[in-house]
């Protein structure tokens, strides 16, 4: 009876792998690209690769368990809305406007500690923010957005 | 002599009321003064959106996302354009006036037409003052 029930669960976990995840592609396109195209103190750059970049941009770094499912689709679920909310690898698509709008939104979620998410966080501590990252970030985000308009 | 004297009177009179009436029109902007919110605009902001959205709300929240008096004097011209796309976006996904808000008080809910009022302004708005 027991090994009945341990080979129904080895079935669906094995089984479970054949279903074709939507895994969001990677690009080494940097043409529009936040941080190429811009003069971004390195402070600041090293926070959007380090917390951003995983689900807001092209360059997602996968870990090994995104390969694995059913961990797989909530990875793929989290990269296709951060990236379809906010992609900086394609910032310069955005006119004037549509940045600073972008701007005021990730400077508010930053400071208010809503971004990076805390189930990113659980596996990824480095990605985690000081109070002082978040301020640096929030004036730099409010700084950025004003000289586009000078 | 009285002619040129009731001519004078007129001419102020018009000076008057054209300055009376763009007042009236059109509310100014010290840092942009392409800032502006017609009447019916107006209108839907105070029934629907000034109650939470002003500077001195109570509701925090509202008050930080966004307080239209500010709009018109104290935001930067950056912050103004920024706040009128996520106006817009609030709108379109029918995300304003929140729902528990609208079950307390059903006569500030927006119909469709104030709705893309209110869209049709803050996307012109954010055309005019990117310019």
């Amino acid at each position: 009876m027991k090994k009945t029930v341990w080979i129904i669960i080895i079935v669906i976990i094995v089984g479970m792998q054949l279903i074709p995840v939507n895994r969001p592609d990677n690009s080494d396109d940097l043409s529009k690209d936040i941080i190429a195209n811009n003069q971004i103190p390195e402070n600041i750059a090293n926070i959007l690769k380090t917390s951003c970049y995983d689900c807001h941009s092209n360059q997602t770094k996968y870990p090994w368990y995104a390969y694995l499912a059913p961990v797989s689709f909530l990875v793929a679920k989290d990269v296709r809305e951060g990236r379809e909310e906010l992609n900086f690898s394609e910032w310069e698509n955005r006119n004037k406007s549509k940045k600073a709008k972008a701007l005021d939104e990730i400077a508010e979620e930053v400071e208010e500690g809503e971004m990076p998410m805390e189930i990113y966080l659980i596996t990824h501590p480095n990605a985690k923010l000081s109070d002082k990252q978040r301020k640096e970030f929030a004036e730099w985000a409010e700084s950025y957005a004003e000289s586009l308009f000078e | 002599m009285k002619k040129l004297v009731l001519f004078s009177i007129i001419a102020f009179g018009g000076l008057v009321f054209m300055n009376f009436s763009r007042v009236e029109n059109q509310t100014i902007n010290p840092q942009n003064n392409k800032y502006e919110v017609p009447e019916n605009v107006q209108a839907i902001i105070d029934r629907s959106c000034f109650g939470c959205h002003n500077s001195d709300s109570k509701n925090e929240k509202g008050k930080k996302k966004l307080s239209w008096d500010l709009m018109k004097k104290g935001y930067k011209t950056h912050k103004i354009i920024a706040k009128l796309g996520e106006i817009e976006e609030v709108l379109q996904k029918n995300e304003m006036p929140p729902e528990k808000f609208l079950a307390k008080y059903p006569d500030k809910k927006l119909s469709d037409d104030e709705r893309n009022i209110m869209i049709k302004w803050a996307q012109e708005m954010t055309k005019k003052m990117s310019e």
